[in-house]
């Protein structure tokens, strides 16, 4: 009582009152409940990173977070009863009957010409594309696109009714359903914001939907100064549905991945590589609630490079890469695992012939009047003709013209590229334009996309606040089967264009009230001479004398 | 044009008077060409040189991709490139109208859907073609009324005040809206003077009897009348093209083929070139703006000729295809709406009626074509979405492109929470003036028409330089006015000087990167001032000018304006 204030001058503290203390038991209750009773069996959690020398000696890392909910736990989750399912995201697939949800959060390009293809590459900026089972879907994706804004504390809200689009050939549901049926009573909505400057403040709610968040396992690396460091950075949140073992009940798989590509060569001047070098952080345990948490490191299988420490198991496969597997014991030990080259010289040997479909997207022409998109699709396979779908948003404020669409293609003009073409014209601060293809590229050849387009002029409150750097066109999707798949296998691989930036004209933002007092003065001018001739007569000037 | 609406008082030729097909109208060109009058010493240029210009320009040039891209010339509901887009997509079964792009009537798809590629550049020019011939049909009756028009002579200085006082009275009474009727004049010579259509129709008409005579007898017999008041022998032999004419007694504007000058012997009256019709249809095919529109492919020439035929037929008494032309017109840009008007005033002159009881006949008219064509066009379309997407993006102006016009800055510019309110004023402000205009000048219907074809070139939301192309061959029909009018200079000084400096601004602004759109907005707005001088100086001119012949013992003193 240094004070020396009487203790009943202190303001009352307010009785606890009933509808607070209720809230607060069932806090209590919910944070104990996993240690009470067990969780329900059919909720399982693994881990997983996979660490991947690219062919041209940059490193990749892929996390993968896996979260599955069978249909008891779906259950209890509608009667708000959660445990391992996050409750932000199974509260916003509960609200928007959501069934599938695929968003991703991507800086840099995927370069597929060096780094092969990867599923969890995505188009620059964010990417959102959604399976509802509801009637009113626009506004279900509203308020889902406002929700997921709020969650990962990004501009998801500005993708409105002018950036959504309704592709019919590239997406395909990615779940477990009973039927084609029930496949085909969903609705998709597709959105995306080239320009979202992905950074820690996206990550950091991202991570804490994991369960052990950064405390343990492998999100135990993430280091925001090096993740955002790197060459190209995704991280991504996939919800479907899944077929668990009791028959035609579903569940709910939730994957939460990450990938991002570290040069070690330029971090600290060397081949060799480990967690502590690219990451700045090592493992210290696994996550208590992980079932499984593996450690995968891959090389592309060249002699001089070994793994450090001495992996479990290493496995080989046919394209004659070697992994090295780990494991994340429940017991507290140091990981740092990485891949030591006996010849320090920096000698990848780059190998493309993996990626057999390159696609390049540019802009044509000049100024800022018109102008034209133009894609360029190598097919670098000796002998297979290749089937592709092509999809393409484009904002209303550029204006194709569907009719001067061409395809060309250098292997035989009369080839036919285009199989199928789906337009939807775009609407005026209402829809964006749709542009979907099922496109065959014939064998070592390269076929060329051509549309013009008009830029729109746009009211000055449209532009974004840096209206001179232009607007981002978001990246076209490729979807294709992958050569060696299965004919019954619906895995569909994935490449994304760059995004084009175009410069739309500018007026002059500080003009607003010169242009209204001009054009007023000139309207002025005519009304008052218009009415002064209508109404004034001429009268003989009477002669002074 | 079977019948021409005043065949003797056509000067090219005495062909004209007996054959009246376009073929004989081609053959009378030529033979102006062929033959100029010794005494004439003006070079004429015949109408068919600016479909020479057009043949060759399309030919052997790259002119109509460059114009087709051209924001003076071409707007986002009359360009070319989407009118290809809609036509695209209405051959490929989307639907045309769902888009942002397309904004043209659906009818226009009709007429490209079955038209081969190779016959489009001849459309038109085709089109132009017969826009100037429309236009020359239009001259040729402001010329007869040119001739017609009568100057009361100077009275002696003791009946001064009592005709002023009438005169005045008379005013005075046109200002009031009991006094539309038009069967007025025939009592007395001072009432018939206040309106030169009047006077003519009351002087063959017999007075208020209605007239009974068909179309064609009317005409022989207006123009007749419009002969016999020539005042012929007041023709000086060094004045006239033809001696021999004058010594005929004829005129002499019907002998050769220059038109005469009117030298009246009153010395107060003004010296007017009588009107060559066929100079207005060259000036206007020879006008770059009509050239450049015409390469380009514009839709806008569907609109002109539309408005112009309306007006032609009207002049010729033929008052439903008027207002079906009328109604085509107004279908395809929604503001020749305007223009009938004029040709209601055109028709209640032509039938010797007033305006009102015209209007309750030919409204009808006008309208019942406007909903046939709109039924056809939900019969194309299959829906009404095409009414949003082309009359919905003239009146909301969603698409900002610039054009020459004074739209499209503002509401670039404009705070979100005023836009409704402007664009509200600003379209009632085209339309405002159609009422005045028509009811102070019903006597000059053919002026009516240039001041509405002048608004709407200034004032729609999307206009071209094709619209100043019509709006300037009105102009060049009221050439009596030129010499009553004080900003002649400043006008078409800052027309040259805008038609120069608009494109040079708009490359610094979209291309260049050197210039801000304010540069090309300041030319808009110099344009726009330029037309603006010259619509209202033109006014000025004509109030002036009617004072003065209807005040004839006051032609000498200077003259003040009084608002009264």
């Amino acid at each position: 009582m240094g004070t020396g204030r009487p203790p009943a001058k202190r303001p009352p503290r307010p009785p606890l009152s009933a509808p607070l203390l209720l809230p607060l038991l069932c806090l209590l209750v919910t944070l104990l409940a996993p240690f009470a009773r067990a969780a329900p069996s059919d909720e399982t959690y693994e881990e997983d990173l996979q660490l991947t020398q690219l062919p041209d000696g940059k490193v990749l890392a892929e996390f993968r977070f896996l979260t599955r909910i069978g249909p008891a736990a779906l259950a209890q989750v509608k009667e708000n009863h959660y445990s391992l399912l996050p409750r932000a995201i199974g509260e916003i697939v509960q609200t928007f009957g959501v069934e599938e949800l695929h968003l991703t959060f991507t800086r840099g390009i995927w370069n597929h010409q060096k780094w092969g293809y990867s599923p969890l590459s995505a188009a620059t900026g964010v990417q959102l594309w959604t399976w509802f089972n509801v009637s009113s879907v626009d506004d279900q994706w509203k308020g889902l696109t406002h929700a997921l804004s709020g969650l990962y504390c990004a501009s998801l809200n500005q993708i409105d009714r002018s950036s959504t689009a309704e592709p019919m050939l590239s997406f395909r549901p990615e779940g477990d359903y009973e039927d084609d049926a029930a496949k085909d009573n969903l609705e998709l909505r597709y959105g995306s914001l080239p320009h979202e400057a992905v950074c820690t403040e996206n990550l950091t709610p991202w991570t804490k939907m994991l369960p052990c968040q950064t405390k343990a396992g492998i999100a135990s690396l993430f280091n925001a100064y090096r993740l955002f460091d790197g060459h190209y950075h995704s991280m991504g949140t996939h919800i479907r549905p899944i077929a668990m073992n009791e028959g035609s009940a579903r569940g709910m798989e939730l994957l939460q991945t990450l990938s991002v590509v570290m040069n070690p060569l330029r971090l600290d001047n060397r081949k060799d590589w480990s967690l502590s070098t690219i990451f700045e952080r090592k493992i210290n345990s696994a996550c208590a609630i992980a079932q499984k948490s593996d450690v995968t490191v891959t090389v592309s299988g060249h002699a001089g490079s070994s793994f450090n420490p001495a992996p479990l198991s290493t496995t080989t496969d046919k394209h004659g890469r070697m992994s090295a597997q780990y494991s994340l014991g429940s017991t507290p030990h140091e990981l740092d695992v990485g891949v030591q080259w006996e010849d320090s010289a920096v000698d990848h040997h780059v190998n493309l012939t993996r990626s057999y479909i390159h696609v390049h997207r540019y802009q044509t022409g000049y100024g800022g009047e018109r102008g034209g998109l133009a894609v360029d699709f190598h097919n670098r396979h000796p002998t297979a003709d290749l089937q592709i779908t092509y999809f393409e948003t484009v904002p209303w404020y550029l204006k194709l013209y569907l009719h001067t669409l061409k395809a060309e293609t250098t292997a035989n003009a009369s080839y036919e590229v285009v199989n199928d073409l789906y337009f939807q014209p775009a609407i005026d601060r209402g829809r964006p334009a749709v542009l979907e293809m099922a496109l065959s590229l014939p064998a070592n050849s390269m076929t060329t996309l051509h549309i013009d387009f008009d830029m729109a002029y746009i009211k000055y409150t449209e532009h974004p606040p840096d209206a001179n750097r232009g607007f981002d066109i978001g990246a076209a999707v490729i979807t294709f089967k992958p050569l060696d798949a299965s004919p019954e296998s619906s895995a569909l691989q994935r490449i994304h264009t760059q995004t084009v930036l175009v410069s739309l004209p500018t007026p002059d933002f500080s003009m607003p009230y010169n242009v209204i007092t001009l054009t007023c003065t000139l309207i002025a001018l005519f009304f008052g001479s218009m009415f002064n001739m209508l109404t004034r007569r001429f009268v003989p000037v009477e002669a002074k004398l | 044009m079977a019948s021409s609406p005043h065949p003797p008082a056509n000067p090219s030729s005495p062909a004209a008077a007996t054959a009246a097909t376009a073929a004989a109208r081609a053959s009378t060109v030529a033979a102006s060409l062929a033959l100029p009058s010794s005494h004439d010493p003006v070079v004429r240029i015949p109408v068919w040189a600016g479909v020479v210009v057009r043949v060759l320009l399309f030919t052997y040039t790259d002119a109509a991709p460059y114009f087709r891209n051209r924001v003076e010339v071409v707007t986002p509901i009359t360009s070319w490139k989407r009118l290809q887009e809609g036509l695209f997509m209405y051959r490929h079964g989307i639907p045309p109208y769902e888009g942002g792009v397309f904004h043209q009537a659906p009818l226009l798809l009709i007429v490209f859907n079955f038209l081969p590629p190779i016959l489009i550049p001849l459309l038109f020019i085709l089109l132009d073609y017969w826009i100037a011939r429309a236009l020359v049909a239009v001259a040729t009756h402001k010329r007869a009324l040119q001739i017609a028009e009568v100057w009361p002579p100077a009275r002696a200085a003791a009946a001064l005040d009592a005709a002023e006082a009438k005169a005045q009275e008379e005013d005075d009474k046109a200002q009031a809206l009991t006094m539309l009727d038009g069967t007025r004049g025939g009592d007395t010579v001072g009432k018939s003077l206040l309106t030169e259509g009047g006077a003519w129709f009351a002087k063959h008409a017999g007075g208020a009897e209605p007239p009974v005579a068909s179309d064609e007898e009317r005409e022989i017999d207006h123009d007749d009348t419009v002969l016999a008041s020539m005042p012929t022998t007041d023709v000086p032999p060094w004045l006239a093209d033809d001696t021999d004419a004058v010594v005929q007694g004829k005129p002499a504007y019907e002998r050769a083929g220059a038109p005469p000058i009117v030298k009246p012997a009153d010395p107060t009256q003004p010296v007017d070139n009588v009107l060559h019709p066929e100079d207005v249809g060259s000036l206007y095919l020879l006008n770059p703006y009509s050239i450049m529109t015409c390469l380009a492919q514009s839709t806008l020439l569907f609109t002109l000729l539309a408005m112009v035929a309306g007006l032609q037929y009207a002049i010729a008494g033929k008052r439903a295809v008027s207002m079906m032309c009328l109604a085509i017109a107004a279908y395809l840009s929604l503001y020749p709406v305007m223009m009938v008007a004029p040709a209601v005033l055109l028709l209640a002159q032509r039938r010797a009626i007033s305006p009102i009881q015209e209007l309750k006949t030919a409204a009808p008219l006008f309208l019942g074509s406007l909903a046939t064509i709109f039924g056809l066009s939900y019969l194309l379309i299959g829906s009404w979405e095409f009414l949003p997407s082309t009359y919905g993006v003239i009146l909301s102006v969603s698409d900002l492109t610039p054009n020459i016009g004074l739209f499209w800055y503002f509401f670039i510019e404009m705070f979100d929470q005023f836009r409704p309110f402007f664009l509200c004023v600003f379209q009632i402000m085209v339309f405002v003036f159609v009422m005045p205009i028509s009811l102070v000048f019903r006597d000059h219907p053919l002026f009516v028409a240039f001041a509405m074809s002048a608004i709407m070139a200034i004032f729609k939301p999307y206009p071209s330089v094709g619209d100043t192309a019509l709006y300037l061959a009105f102009f060049a029909m009221h050439q009596e006015l030129f010499k009553y009018m004080r900003n002649n200079y400043l006008v078409f000084a800052a027309m040259l000087f805008a038609t120069v400096l608009g494109p040079l601004f708009h490359y610094l602004w979209v291309y260049a990167g050197s210039g801000n759109a304010n540069f090309y907005f300041a030319i808009t707005l110099v344009f726009g001032l330029a037309r603006i001088i010259l619509l209202t100086d033109t006014g000025h001119a004509l109030v002036l000018r009617e004072w003065e012949r209807l005040h004839p013992d006051l032609r000498r003193r200077r003259v003040e304006i009084v608002h009264k």
